[in-house]
């Protein structure tokens, strides 16, 4: 029976590359509205997870409902339009390097809608000065910053207001200002559009900013092991990987 | 003592060798230290080392211990470090050097010739698969390209038109111009031989609109533009630019391989027509200065030997080759995984493979032109 309250489904996942399996038996769902985090040590297949949940890579066994529909087994008209309600920024922002920063963000809005070539515009625009990029519209990607880069994807990824954000390891390579930006512009979004966001990493900074709820994935048991919240996860003692990840214990 | 001094003191004890160690062990000392101290192993002995007057001791000097020990074990002798400085202290205690292999794996096996040959014969049927995928992957989207033309990206396909024609019109013709002349000084020395210089405009006009001009603008194609477009798509792959276009809903076929196939199959048969005219440009300028042969004369025969049927063979050709040619290395493109080394062999194997069907289509066009039953 579906949950009315979640937006996305994982049931009984099973996913890797090729017959290697990098996770197992996955069962959980992400709430509307909810700020959900994917955490794990490095490697453990966390970003494999965030590319399975939209779409991207197919599983090797399971399913993935997004509001009560199968992605999996969807077709490809089916997926474009679940495709529509999600936006994802990459961990290196994966910006199309010959385009500038507002054809990046308009070519989803050119692709998508029928609005006139003002109105994309203006709405490119719009979207760029909300993450502080007014004045760089003409800009190429490779002309600007690091940080500059994560939020012109963000822009883009926010481009058709979808009503899922994911988020491949916002933070890696930010410094701690910009990190720290990029998490309040997360809680910002959240609370005035309602967006669920859906983040991958392993910040714990970020994690303990932001997140509502943790899925923890164990690298060694190959499965999550944990479903919580971060201040839960940080005091629960019966499970020692979990315990070592988020009070910072080294090997 | 300096930094790279090492020295061994030996003494006999009832229990077997004991080495007191001095000096420095480190990437000066490791390879001499190593050897000496492995001359020193007795069978079934024990070797005992006391390391507390090694001053300094690096990674170099563990990996001398590391070895010692797996020596040692090797013919049976005991070994041991009786007594450490905090130096060597500090240093071996970093890692566990029991956890380090003491038996270092055996090196890759060489693979027999015939398991080379039966690697390589899987990786081309795998290849041939991958291609006949391709193709067919390409052939619906080009149906349902005809079928809504206006959702083809045509300012995409303009771009590339500049870049894959426009642009390569000068080396193209500057190639054909000098395959004019080498193709007259040829013609010259054997026709001549026979007194039929007069023939050389219809050797030169045949060979290039139905062999020549293709082959070697395919071939400028697939080296020029070929290479480009594997290289862009290998790198849009490593920058997850790929990801991003599907994560968004667009299918990387229609957005990037549709519109160069559609660019190049414009581009070829304008640069083929260039090409050709330069072509028998250089060759009139070699004709005029090195036979008797006059220029109404030339083109008169040229007139005369090059048939509609033939012109459009030429044109059928190009157009297909560079299909083949932008949609094999697109495809390489896409095949590109992990880093900028995989960009490169993927790069390398878009020119190959395209050299290769333009070859192959040639053939078989050949076949289907003129029938040899």
């Amino acid at each position: 029976m579906n949950d009315p309250n979640s937006i996305i489904e994982v049931k009984d996942l099973t996913i890797g590359y090729g017959e290697r399996v990098v996770m197992r038996n996955l069962n959980f769902s992400v709430k509307k509205g909810e700020i959900f985090v994917i955490a794990g040590g490095s490697g453990c297949g966390k970003s494999t997870l965030l590319k399975h949940l939209f779409g991207l890579y197919a599983p090797i066994s399971g399913d993935i409902l997004f509001k009560g529909k199968s992605i999996v087994n969807s077709d490809e008209e089916e997926r474009a339009e679940m495709l529509r309600d999600m936006g994802v920024m990459f961990q290196g922002g994966a910006l199309f390097g010959s385009d500038t920063l507002l054809e990046n963000v308009t070519l989803p809005m050119k692709e998508y809608t029928d609005f006139s070539q003002e109105l994309i515009e203006r709405s490119a625009r719009f979207k760029l000065a909300l993450f502080n990029l007014s004045g760089f519209e003409h800009f190429l990607p490779s002309e600007i910053s690091g940080g500059m880069k994560k939020r012109a994807a963000l822009a883009r990824a926010m481009a058709l207001d979808p009503e899922v954000l994911f988020f491949d390891e916002p933070s890696a390579g930010l410094d701690p200002r910009s990190s720290a930006s990029l998490d309040q512009t997360i809680l910002d979004l959240n609370a005035s559009l309602g967006t669920t966001i859906i983040i991958v990493t392993h910040e714990l900074d970020s994690i303990f900013t932001v997140a509502q709820r943790v899925l923890f994935l164990d690298v060694e048991k190959k499965t999550m092991t944990a479903l919580a919240s971060p201040e839960e996860l940080k005091n629960d003692k019966s499970n020692p990987a979990v315990w070592n990840f988020f009070n910072r214990e080294p090997f | 003592m300096s930094e790279s001094t090492f020295v061994i003191n030996r003494e006999n004890t009832p229990e077997g060798l004991l080495l007191k160690l001095q000096g420095a062990l480190n990437l000066q000392t490791a390879e001499k230290a190593l050897s000496e101290l492995s001359s020193l192993i007795r069978s079934g002995e024990k070797l005992s080392l006391d390391l507390s007057e090694v001053h300094y001791l690096d990674g170099q000097g563990v990996a001398v211990m590391i070895e010692l020990k797996a020596r040692c074990a090797a013919r049976k002798a005991g070994f041991e470090i009786v007594s450490k400085s905090a130096v060597c202290e500090k240093m071996l205690g970093l890692v566990n050097t029991d956890r380090i292999l003491p038996e270092l794996p055996a090196y890759r096996r060489q693979e027999s010739l015939f398991e080379q040959i039966g690697g390589a014969t899987i990786d081309l049927y795998e290849d041939l698969k991958e291609i006949v995928r391709f193709v067919g992957e390409c052939s619906i989207m080009t149906w349902q390209a005809v079928k809504a033309p206006s959702k083809i990206r045509w300012r995409s396909v303009l771009t590339t038109l500049e870049t894959t024609g426009v642009d390569a019109l000068p080396i193209v013709c500057m190639i054909q111009f000098l395959i004019g002349v080498i193709l007259t000084v040829l013609g010259k020395s054997v026709l001549g031989m026979y007194g039929a210089t007069a023939f050389i405009p219809d050797l030169v006009a045949i060979a290039l609109a139905q062999e020549l001009g293709p082959l070697i603008t395919a071939v400028v194609l697939a080296g020029r533009s070929g290479a480009a477009y594997a290289a862009e798509i290998g790198t849009m792959q490593v920058s997850e630019e790929i990801d991003a276009l599907r994560s968004m809903g667009f299918e990387p076929g229609h957005f990037l391989v549709l519109p160069k196939m559609i660019a190049a199959g414009i581009a070829m048969p304008c640069l083929l027509i260039f090409g050709n005219v330069v072509a028998i440009i250089g060759s009139i300028i070699t004709c005029l200065l090195t036979t008797d042969v006059t220029l109404p004369a030339y083109v008169r025969e040229v007139y005369k030997a090059v048939s509609f049927h033939m012109f459009t063979e030429g044109l059928v050709k190009a157009f297909f080759f560079a299909v083949l040619i932008a949609g094999i290395s697109c495809m390489r493109g896409m095949q590109v995984r992990g880093g900028a080394e995989s960009v490169g062999r993927c790069t390398t194997a878009a020119v190959v493979s395209g050299i290769f069907i333009t070859i192959l289509t040639d053939a078989l066009f050949t076949i289907l032109f003129h029938p040899p039953f």
